[in-house]
């Protein structure tokens, strides 16, 4: 997905300094996951990545659980 | 293994405290349940009435049989069904007095499963919470009996009801401050138990911002993940509320790091603000108690409400900005001020010392808050900021307007408070730009002399050349200014 595809109105788009410190964060923590066959995220997931941004190369995450 | 656990105190030896028996929760022959005081590794239980599982706006319902009403033994399945519901019942019943329309993100019933299989942890995901069991060289540990993570995970369910935006903020701080609402959501449910405040009274000699079970949170499961990851929680817990931490930016701080450290993951970044808040109520409980040497448990029970109440109102009043912490907390000491004038001093001080607030924010923070009711209502929480006007409240002094505040217009969702954190005690966070910006357009306007102070600022007070073009005035709001522009100036005047 690029930045001209849609994504779900929740989504966090690294698209600010501090959105991709945040999603940063995510994804070097372990949290961000793709889900399985049945839309289901690892343990330990944090946030579904839904798309990618091109221009960070960072992941677009819907924030799933808080632990 | 839970047995074992029952004879237990938090440092593995006999038990740390025992409650006397005219302190401890009426004796019931029928109608009640066995349930732990705190986290199971204090191995204290209790005799507490029979909780409901349904009651109200903030209901909850267990997928599985039910279990029927009784003492159970701790160790038990039965037992943890109703330590669990205890704690829920008791968390839910403590927001819900403070909000009585409140109800869950997903409706009137929030499930809850107890037992979803192996990990040592727990979580809230908008349909659910849900908890599991997982080992430790004591046996298995089950985060669904540890009143501390009920309530936390709990906490989480409260706030996303009360302000759901904040679910999805792709902010560090914001995230963090989730997760800190979720402990302090644990410590006050636990100090509505009559048993745990005089432990705790007991226990911190009335200084509750001591290390003690009040501040150790899940201390259980703490010690099963400490077998595997010796540095990923606290020494005596998983995380402890009297802690050292203070405020530093997050998007400056390492995305994780050993416990010791404070780092942007916002459990870790959550210690700050629940250490300040902590420090918080012990402060504010002295400041209340008749005898400051003797603090009683009636009045921690009275503090343990109106810090809800504040938590509630700074929440309410916050922005959703990326400087969160220092908005709640602006919110807090204006809405402490309403309910007990001795509250201000010590939750200003627990927030400066953090640098939550910083010196300038905290000193400004009552006149800013008069300025912001002006704008948006009472600050009593009744009035939701979304649909707010957008306008942010500056500091008049050095305008030359004393202490009137001035009221501006910014671009940027409405913040109540220009308050922000500090990276030391003189030296603010620098603001999100929204904010930069108008503090930077409104300085150019009185360098140039541009605003019209006629009936603001006394003639000592005032600045601005004599003669300019004014293309501002300041009209008077109730115990404010607001800056309105009279003109649009061309900018060919020189003068």
């Amino acid at each position: 997905m690029n930045e001209q595809e849609p994504v779900p109105a929740d989504s966090i788009v690294p698209d600010t300094a501090e959105s991709q410190a945040y999603v940063r964060g995510v994804v070097q923590r372990g949290e961000a996951a793709l889900p399985d066959k049945d839309g289901k995220l690892p343990r330990g997931a944090t946030h579904e990545i839904v798309g990618h941004h091109d221009a960070s190369g960072l992941p677009i995450l819907v924030r799933k659980r808080m632990y | 293994m839970h047995q074992q656990a029952n004879q237990r105190g938090a440092t593995g030896n006999s038990l740390s405290y025992r409650p006397p028996e005219s302190l401890n929760a009426v004796v019931m022959h029928d109608g009640g349940v066995n349930a732990w005081l705190d986290d199971p590794e204090n191995g204290t239980t209790i005799q507490r009435p029979a909780p409901v599982l349904e009651d109200g706006n903030l209901s909850y319902q267990i997928p599985g049989k039910r279990v029927p009403l009784g003492f159970y033994s701790a160790g038990t399945a039965n037992f943890r069904y109703w330590t669990a519901v205890e704690a829920l019942r008791r968390g839910a019943d403590f927001w819900q007095a403070r909000i009585p329309d409140l109800q869950w993100h997903m409706g009137r019933k929030l499930t809850v499963v107890l037992d979803d299989g192996v990990d040592l942890n727990a979580y809230y995901d908008r349909t659910a919470l849900k908890f599991f069991h997982g080992r430790s060289s004591e046996g298995l540990v089950y985060s669904g009996e540890s009143p501390d993570i009920l309530c936390h995970e709990m906490g989480h369910a409260i706030l996303d009801a009360l302000k759901p935006e904040l679910w999805n903020v792709g902010s560090q701080e914001v995230a963090a401050f989730h997760e800190s609402f979720g402990d302090m959501s644990a410590i006050l449910s636990a100090l509505q138990l009559p048993v745990m405040r005089a432990a705790v009274i007991s226990e911190t000699d009335g200084h509750i911002n001591r290390n003690s079970r009040l501040s150790r949170m899940a201390e259980q499961l703490g010690q099963a993940i400490r077998e595997s990851y010796p540095d990923a929680v606290d020494p005596d817990c998983l995380r402890n509320a009297s802690n050292r931490f203070m405020y530093k930016a997050p998007t400056l701080l390492d995305s994780s790091g050993p416990a010791s450290l404070l780092t942007s993951e916002p459990h870790s970044f959550s210690r700050v603000f629940t250490g300040a808040f902590l420090d918080a109520i012990a402060g504010m409980l002295l400041a209340a108690a008749r005898d400051r040497a003797a603090p009683t448990d009636d009045e921690l029970l009275q503090m343990s409400a109106h810090m809800g109440d504040i938590l509630i109102a700074g929440v309410r009043n916050a922005a959703v900005v990326s400087n969160f912490y220092s908005q709640v907390a602006a919110g807090m000491v204006q809405a402490a001020g309403r309910i007990n004038p001795a509250y201000p001093r010590p939750l200003k001080a627990a927030f400066v010392r953090r640098g939550v607030l910083s010196l300038h924010s905290a000193t400004s923070v009552e006149t800013l808050g008069t300025a912001a009711r002006s704008m948006f209502g009472d600050g009593s929480g009744e009035e939701p900021i979304s649909h707010a006007p957008s306008g942010i409240a500056l500091d008049g002094k050095p305008y030359g307007l004393g202490d009137m505040a001035l009221i501006v217009e910014t671009p940027s969702q409405p913040r109540r408070f220009a308050a922000s954190s500090a990276v030391n005690e003189f030296a603010p966070v620098q603001v999100p730009s929204s904010e930069v910006a108008a503090r930077g357009f409104v300085e150019q306007l009185f360098k140039q002399g541009r605003v019209d102070l006629s009936d603001a600022a006394s003639e000592a007070d005032r600045i601005d050349p004599l003669a300019s073009l004014k293309t501002h005035r300041l009209v008077k709001a109730e115990g404010a200014l607001r800056l309105e522009r009279i003109l649009c100036d061309c900018g060919l005047n020189h003068d």
